[in-house]
Formats: C-alpha cells, structure tokens, sequence
C-alpha cells in the first residue's frame, strides 16, 4: 500500500464522509472516487470496518447539520410538513447540506442560504397558493441574522428632546441594522407564533411583518399595517419624515405616533441631521 | 461547589460550559461555579463583532473567569489557514478577557468546505511538519501559546508511525503549545483502538495540561461515541483520578453539549470534580480516599 499524502487523504474522506449514501456505497460507485483512493489507508479493526467507521463520521456529518436547520428553522419544519404531509422539508435539507457545503467558520451562519437555495430548488414543485411557505423560511433567515448582527446602542433618545419640529421633519433616521420587513400571502408573525394552531392562509390578503432587535436585546416578530410597512419602507430608503408624509399620504400625526412607537421599541436608533 | 478561589480571570477549580440554555441563568442569577468556558464561533456573530449572544456574555463574563474553546481553526488540514478568523478569535478574546484560547488537533474541512466535525489526523512525521509550523503562525498571531485537545476518534490509519500521546508530546516540546487533556476522549479513543488509557495519560508530559475535560459518551455496543449528552461516566471519574495524580489540579471543565440538564444538573457535575481536586495533596479532604483508589496520594 502506498502511503497518501495528507492532501490526498483528506480529500478523499471528505468525499467519503459527505457521499449521502455512506461510504461503502460511494467506493462501490467508484467512477467518482477521487485518485488515489485512500480506502485502504483506514484499519480494519473488528467490530467495525474500514467503511462502517468511515460511516461514523457520515452519519455525524450529516445529523450534526440537520439537526442544526431544525434549531433555526424549526417553524418552517412544521409549517411545510403541516401544509405538504410529505417529506419535502426533510429532502430539501438534505440536499442543501450536500449542495452548498458549509464554507464557514462558524455553523451558525450555515443556514442564512437555506431559504434562497430552497426558493430556487423547490419552487416549481410547489402549488402557487403555497409559496408563502418560503416566507416564513425568510421570516426565521430574518430572526437568524438578528440574533447574529451587533447592534449599537440608540442614540436617539438622548437626542430627540433637543430637537425642534422642523429640524425632526428634515431629518432622515437610520434604523436598527438587524431590521428586515417581508410582505407575504400569509400573516407570518401569528403562524409563527403559533405553526399548527393559526389558520392558514386563503389568499387575497397581503400581510406585513418586520423583524428586529429591541432595546433589550430581543428579537421582535411583529404584523404591520400596509401603512406602516410603507412608512418604514420610506425611512429605511433615507426618506425624510415630512417627504413621507406626503408620498404615502398618512397624517403627520399618525406618522409621529409610529415615530415615537419606533424610537421607544428600538427600530429607529439615530438621527442623521440635514446640514 | 467553586471552593477554588480565582484571581480575577484566572480559572481554578472546576467550571462548565456556557450554553444559550444556560445565558438566562447566568446573566440573571450569579450561579456558583467556579469558571466558564465558551465554544468561541458561538460569540462571533455574522463577521467576528458578535450578536445577541456575546452581548449577554459581556454581562456574564463580569463575574466569571472565561477561557475559549474553539471547533474551526482547522490545524490540521491542508488548507491554508484563515487569517479572518484567527483575528477574529484574537478580538474575542481581547474584549472577554478570556484567559486562554483552545483547539482541537484535528482536521475540520478541506477544500474550502467546513464539515463542522473533529476528523482524525494520521501520527505520522509528515504530519508534525505540516502541523508545527501553523502551530507556529496561531501563536504568533493570537500573541501567545495555543491550548491543544485530543479528540476522541473512530479511525485509525494503517501508516501512522507513532501513538496519539507520542504526537502530541512532539507538538508541545516543538512548539511550546499546551494541553487540554479530555480525559473523556482518552477513554473513548482508547476503548474503540483497543489502547490501555493509562499509556496515554503516562505518555504526556507532566508540565504540558493546562485543562481537563470531562464529558459523557454514548455506549452504541460496538463503538463509544463521544456525544456529550450524558452525566460523566464512572469509567471517566476513574481515568480522572490518575489525571489528577498524575499532573495536579488542573483547572476542569465539564462539557454538556447535548440533551442538556437543568443547571443545577450540571454544576452537581462540577462540584463532584471539585471534590476530587481538593483532595489533591490533601490528605484528609472528602475525596481522599476516591483517589486512594487509584493510587498512591502524592507527597
Ligand atoms: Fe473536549
């Protein structure tokens, strides 16, 4: 037997470790088996073999991500299996784990492609009236990635008493950088609340939600009115609050109610002053 | 429970592992426990600033010594290593005031690909080359000594050369590294290679640990597996014992990843270890005569 490189070893148990049917079924196929083969190189050491010790590692590979989706993605896991009754959460798992490998670091950032690889693989074999599943996907990528970003202090509060009318009308906002807004067929914040108890969607409707930190750290999920939604819309596009007024045609009134609502739950963090 | 007094930052005694199901606990209530040790890519959030997660160390951290366990450094693969990451572990431990940073000897990926698992290395000289001289770059970008784990491990390869223990008294003599000796990855690697234990512990140089593990395996009948999702086995407790004989009273961390108990579950666990350690050079301590067992109490 001739002695692998390191490089060569590990490429090959990679490729070995990640065949989705195991490794004894990956050599057997062996037109895809990188050269040289490093089978040999494991011992057979009874109880197991070469390959069922090989498969150790597989099967841990392939539980260790799974198991991580479930944690992120737990709503959507019922949501489809709810709507579908099929495996079809499970295949696509299984096929994202296989199809775009982790490249990073840190496993907790695995799942933020799982929505869009799942939007681009799936979407042709779902019924149109059940595309909304993809938002919630979206709904927990938004969650993940709150829970991942740093979020400054608000710097608002202390600033906003010095302030006249005028100068907060011209003034554009910048808002928590954790703050993402879906808009989908189905009410995402109460089918996430509660997956299989809150009825599912019937079509004609479309609802808002945002996701953000609060000022305690918090991950908030909250429905808002398509007014609203339009107005934070406005903001986060670096629109000024009297020029929102008028593209969206809310009161000023109803805009400084949202206002201090989105001071006071963390959405607006800091002021940007026009000069 | 946390009868070892710790200087500001730096662990003694025995601590556990900082889990999320854990941050209410500790950053609402000052559970006693002597150390906490935290699984650094937990912390690093999107791009090494942190998220929700490292907000609420930095208020745990305030009370406890810290040290960072990390799973990607990826030592021994042949990947180049990543730069982004070392210096983002290096920012970590800047602003925890983490007392020291620990990795596994092990692969984790190649090609670019991260398989998140501790694959095994061949102990060959081959290997010492490629290994010493990124041990080398870790050091000197992080500014001080890597600690370094033995994993448990399922395979084994037919052209290693030389033990695991022997592999890694190399690593420590030729670089300067550490140990952390997870006392429960001996034992699993020794009952799936069919090794006496003791060998091991004997094999590494006194002066090298710097920390114990302790963990619990799952028994699968032809293999352990080193889940961590069980109380510390009695087999472990026993192999611990001639640790401590052996190199002293290392700073020990139990390690709880899966199927979590409650805390208190967890630093019952803790507070057994404790026990064991002070009867360290002490003869009359509770946990004299548990190390009685295993051999003669040091002089
Ligand atoms: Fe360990």
């Amino acid at each position: 037997m001739e002695t692998p490189t390191l490089e060569a070893l590990q490429h090959w148990l990679k490729w070995a470790i990640t065949h989705p049917e195991g490794a004894k079924t990956a050599v057997a196929a062996a037109q895809f088996e990188p050269k040289p083969s490093c089978a040999s190189s494991v011992v057979n050491a009874p109880p197991l073999d070469r390959f069922e010790r090989i498969d150790i590692y597989g099967k841990a590979f392939f539980l260790r991500l799974r198991d991580y989706l479930l944690s992120v993605f737990p709503k959507s896991k019922q949501l489809f299996d709810r709507v579908l009754q099929s495996d079809a959460f499970d295949m696509l798992m299984a096929e994202y784990i296989v199809g775009v490998p982790s490249t990073t670091p840190n496993i907790d950032t695995f799942g933020l492609a799982f929505p869009a690889f799942c939007r681009d693989n799936a979407s042709t074999k779902l019924p149109n009236e059940h595309s909304w599943l993809f938002d919630i996907l979206e709904l927990e990528r938004c969650v993940l990635f709150a829970h991942l970003s740093a979020c400054g202090e608000s710097l608002i509060k202390t600033k906003l008493p010095l302030l006249d009318a005028e100068t907060l009308g011209s003034a554009r906002f910048t808002t928590d950088p954790t703050l993402n807004l879906i808009g989908s067929s189905a009410n995402l914040a109460d089918l996430w609340r509660s997956p299989m108890e809150e009825a599912l969607p019937s079509g004609g409707t479309t609802f808002y939600c945002g996701v953000w930190r609060d000022l305690s750290g918090e991950v908030r999920v909250q429905t808002l009115s398509i007014a609203a939604y339009t107005c934070l819309t406005a903001l986060l596009s670096g629109c000024a609050v009297a020029q929102i007024s008028i593209s969206t045609q809310t009161t000023q009134t109803q805009i400084a109610q949202w206002f201090r609502e989105w001071v006071e739950n963390g959405i607006i963090r800091d002021i940007l002053l026009a000069h | 429970m946390a009868r070892f007094a710790s200087k500001p930052g730096q662990p003694s005694g025995a601590g556990v592992g900082l889990r999320s199901k854990y941050h209410r606990d500790f950053a609402t209530g000052k559970p006693k426990v002597s150390w906490l040790e935290i699984v650094s890519e937990n912390y690093l959030g999107l791009d090494g600033r942190g998220g929700r997660a490292l907000e609420l160390l930095l208020q745990i951290r305030e009370h406890y010594p810290v040290v960072m366990h990390g799973v990607s450094l990826s030592l021994g693969s042949v990947d180049p290593l990543n730069l982004d990451y070392l210096l983002q572990l290096k920012r970590l431990k800047s602003v925890t005031s983490a007392s020291w940073y620990s990795d596994h000897l092990c692969w984790t990926g190649v090609g670019g690909e991260n398989l998140h698992d501790l694959l095994p290395l061949p102990y060959t000289m081959d290997a010492l080359q490629h290994l010493c001289p990124r041990i080398h770059k870790v050091q000197e970008v992080m500014g001080e000594r890597l600690v370094l784990e033995n994993v448990s491990s399922y395979l084994t390869f037919a052209h290693s050369e030389m033990t695991e223990w022997e592999f890694l008294s190399t690593l420590t003599r030729r670089t300067g590294c550490e140990l952390l000796l997870d006392v429960n990855n001996v034992y699993v690697s020794a009952i799936n290679h069919s090794f006496d234990p003791r060998e091991f512990l004997n094999g590494i140089p006194q002066h090298t640990v710097r920390q114990f593990h302790l963990a619990g395996y799952s028994d699968n009948g032809t293999h352990l597996v080193d889940t961590h999702d069980h109380p510390v086995w009695p087999p472990v407790w026993s192999l611990y014992r001639e640790a401590l004989l052996r190199f002293g009273p290392i700073p020990t961390l139990i390690e709880w990843d899966d199927r979590l108990p409650p805390l208190d579950g967890l630093l019952e666990e803790a507070a057994k270890a404790e026990i064991l350690m002070e009867a360290y050079g002490n003869p009359n301590a509770r946990g004299a005569s548990a190390l009685a067992e295993v051999g003669h109490h040091p002089s």
